[in-house]
């Protein structure tokens, strides 16, 4: 893998330049990995333009390359400053690439205002919301414990209104696995149609999640496939993240020739923290500490430069464990073609090493998502010669 | 014919288990073992015959597309190949 140790290597690879507008945040989930959540200090414009020219200076980034903005409440820092930021950001891109952004927050801070930015801009918005009121409202809180779920649900019923396209993101922990039908019922019956599931994972200061209890792969595995059959079964049909991905790896004309996916391959995903901090590999990583690590940043905005960061003593410990980890994986794991090599985030947090192989997180958002999938298409096949309707599969198209 | 092709090697297979399911050595085949990812290349090559010629056509643009980045043949980016995932991560 000498080879990647070339600034030019890594030329269109970066996918994601995941942008932290504040660490702070609003409220205050019980899963939360993030730290410094107190913290109200806000990026500047000029850090917004060093780590788009950083970027594009070195040509990393992919075509369908994107700017999400996350890491704390992006919505705490007001629309007036992402105008400066994203132009900012714009003016340093080639010419002729329009820079597409997208960002995710707890909803809490949806007005009119924001709704004007979203449709002026066309950001991409993703909301964080569990559920129903019974499973959301027990880990996502405010700071002085109350429920979020009311709130959340008035900004999405001003995005709906006001006709700003989103998805949702829900975490998904023990309750929710024995609640399948109440969770699909939920986002049904308010027109939510495209739906994304994270595990309560196991991250940074997180050491517990409720999903290590013994038969949680067996249940996320039943719960994941009646979510597939009541989103099929919905009108509109629900997208599901985790199974159009499947789908379209797949499809994918390079399937079982792949070696790495975006988390840990270097500059794949790209992170930038609120000081400038640049992060790469699993963006959990970004502001957490470590012994030997210490706290993951692989350089400094402005001024950082690929051949600099390669040489740096933070990437040099951190990228030969990560690829010994993924190299185990592609020995031993039968799931390695759809999930390629795991997240090194998840590998540190519940196994100690990055060279290391099966987590929690595998278990459930890859093993038991594949073997859903992979169940409701055998089982779907021999039907199509009855009704070889286009798009039986439910395929997303573009 | 492909989607046809499929259906045979389908039920090709599906005679299979049935075959398989009357055998008196069912018991040494673990459930491990049944889970459907030791399946995935041929419930895979089926769900791709299935889908149709202009998907294939898709197939063929994207494969062109990816063979622009050399120095990554490596690097897969489902998100790309089907653009409504854009923005998707799991972060």
């Amino acid at each position: 893998m000498a080879e990647f140790l070339n600034p030019a290597s890594f030329r269109g690879v970066t996918q994601l330049l995941i942008m932290q507008p504040t660490a702070f945040c609003n409220i205050d989930c019980e899963y939360c990995y993030l730290p410094n959540r107190g913290d109200r200090t806000a990026m500047t414009v000029e850090t917004a333009r060093d780590a788009a020219r950083f970027i594009f200076d070195a040509g990393l980034n992919a075509p369908g390359f994107t700017v999400v903005w996350h890491a704390g409440e992006p919505l705490v820092v007001r629309p007036r400053w992402y105008r400066l930021a994203l132009a900012a950001m714009q003016e340093v891109a080639p010419q002729g690439l329009t820079l597409p952004h997208a960002i995710q927050t707890n909803g809490m801070l949806i007005d009119e205002e924001w709704c004007d930015f979203f449709l002026e801009t066309g950001m991409r918005v993703g909301v964080s919301l569990d559920g129903p009121a019974r499973l959301h409202d027990a880990r996502r809180k405010t700071r002085s414990g109350q429920g979020t779920h009311g709130r959340v649900m008035r900004g999405i019923e001003q995005l709906q209104r006001r006709g700003v396209a989103f998805h949702i993101i829900a975490v998904v922990g023990r309750p929710t696995l024995a609640a399948a039908d109440e969770f699909m019922d939920f986002f049904q019956s308010h027109g939510i149609s495209n739906i994304g599931l994270n595990i309560e994972e196991i991250e940074g200061p997180i050491h517990t999640s409720t999903l290590q209890a013994d038969g949680s792969q067996q249940g996320f595995r039943a719960f994941f496939a009646r979510v597939i059959e009541r989103a099929s079964q919905a009108v509109p049909v629900i997208r599901l993240r985790e199974r159009e991905d499947l789908l379209a790896c797949l499809e994918s004309p390079g399937f079982g020739k792949f070696g790495y996916n975006s988390q840990n391959v270097p500059f794949g995903i790209v992170t930038v923290s609120v000081g400038g901090g640049l992060f790469t590999f699993s963006p959990e990583l970004a502001g957490t500490r470590h012994d030997r690590f210490g706290d993951f940043s692989i350089g400094q905005l402005p001024g950082a430069s690929v051949d600099r960061i390669l040489a740096s003593p933070t990437f040099q410990a951190l990228w030969p464990e990560i690829e010994a980890g993924v190299k185990r994986c592609r020995e031993s794991c039968p799931y390695f073609d759809v999930c390629l090599g795991g997240a090194p985030s998840n590998k540190l947090a519940e196994n100690g090493s990055f060279d290391s192989t099966e987590t929690m997180h595998c278990r459930l958002s890859h093993q038991a998502v594949a073997d859903a999938v992979l169940a409701d298409l055998e089982g779907r096949m021999p039907r199509l010669e009855q009704a070889p309707a286009a798009g039986a599969y439910g395929t997303a198209g573009p | 014919m492909r989607r046809r092709k499929s259906l045979v090697a389908l039920a090709g297979l599906n005679a299979l288990a049935a075959a398989l399911n009357t055998l008196p050595v069912q018991a040494a085949v673990s459930p491990e073992q049944e889970s459907p990812i030791h399946r995935l290349h041929e419930i895979r090559r089926a769900y791709v015959d299935a889908l149709g010629q202009e998907k294939q056509d898709d197939r063929t643009k994207v494969a062109q597309y990816w063979g622009n980045f050399p120095n990554f043949p490596n690097f897969p980016n489902w998100a790309n190949w089907n653009n409504w995932l854009n923005g998707w991560r799991n972060f």
